[in-house]
């Protein structure tokens, strides 16, 4: 299965939130305590991510990041 | 799963059909690409009809998408099995070269005709770029950290990589005529960029 919040494959104990395979979501998206973490939090956590690993400019950084969550489970109540 | 309902064969039956489509839809763009493959012809290497092509995906476009969507679950698939926390990150490599040498055909077709998909592809193939930069960036990030190698930006280090493999494949015909690229450089290419980025080792400070 795959982070419903990133979509991130889950595939050992550790890559669940706080190595708990019952959270359907991965460690990054969550706070240390286990909670997921808010809609904007992981908005600017993927932004910065795509930035700091690819180089993308900011604003597409942000629309990527944007477009991915929104065919995200975790946050498909959103518009 | 052993219910034999009408509805559950349906339900495996149709999904077998998507299944084969998508299978023969990748083959027919690894040959010649997305822009030139049409759906009839889908179809026809399926042997469905044209119509139930566009009951399993409502447009091309969604098809050429999905087609993109399934290499890409492929490679992150195969990069995130390499699992362990701990990989170094010459093996995080290999294998990013594994897998790109597995699917060159349509890994090729799709760099020389991005810029002229539709809009759709562009999050499937940041998508893909997204789990190899995540990989490759905590591998370097340890190795940094270890003192293996030196010190650069990560989008630095991705985006040189990435530049160096790419432009192999894009221009096949240069460098492996009638061959995979990377089956045949791969290793030098691999072999280059960890002696670009290593730090230097104790023997090779005191020949200098
Ligand atoms: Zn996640």
């Amino acid at each position: 299965m795959n982070c419903t919040s990133c979509g991130m494959p889950l595939r050992t104990p550790e890559d669940h939130a706080s190595g708990d395979v019952t959270k359907e979501y991965c460690r990054h998206c969550a706070h240390p305590d286990g909670q997921l973490k808010s809609y904007d939090e992981v908005l600017a956590g993927m932004t910065a991510f795509l930035q700091r690993t690819q180089g993308l400019d900011p604003g597409v950084a942000r629309r990527t990041a944007t477009a991915t969550m929104a065919k995200m489970p975790a946050w498909s109540g959103r518009a | 799963m052993s219910s034999h309902s009408p509805e559950s064969q349906r339900a495996a039956q149709k999904a077998e059909t998507r299944r084969r489509i998508l299978e023969h839809a990748r083959r027919l763009c690894a040959r010649r690409g997305f822009a030139r493959t049409r759906t009839v012809d889908v179809a026809k290497a399926a042997r469905v009809s044209h119509g139930s092509v566009f009951v399993h995906f409502p447009s091309r476009e969604a098809l050429m998408a999905a087609v993109v969507g399934e290499m890409a679950r492929e490679i992150t698939d195969a990069l995130h099995a390499l699992g362990s926390q701990d990989a170094p990150l010459r093996e995080v490599l290999a294998k990013h070269l594994d897998c790109l040498a597995d699917r060159e055909d349509e890994l090729r077709w799709l760099l020389l005709e991005a810029p002229l998909l539709p809009k759709g592809f562009d999050a499937e193939w940041v998508g893909v770029q997204s789990a190899v930069a995540h990989h490759i960036a905590e591998a370097a990030a340890r190795d940094m950290a270890a003192g293996r190698i030196r010190e650069i930006p990560l989008h630095l280090l991705f985006n040189t990589w990435i530049g160096l493999v790419h432009h192999y494949v894009i221009h096949r015909e240069l460098f492996a005529p009638g061959r995979s690229a990377l089956k045949t450089h791969g290793r030098e290419l691999l072999d280059h960029f960890m002696g670009l980025i290593s730090t230097p080792t104790p023997k090779s400070r005191s020949k200098r």
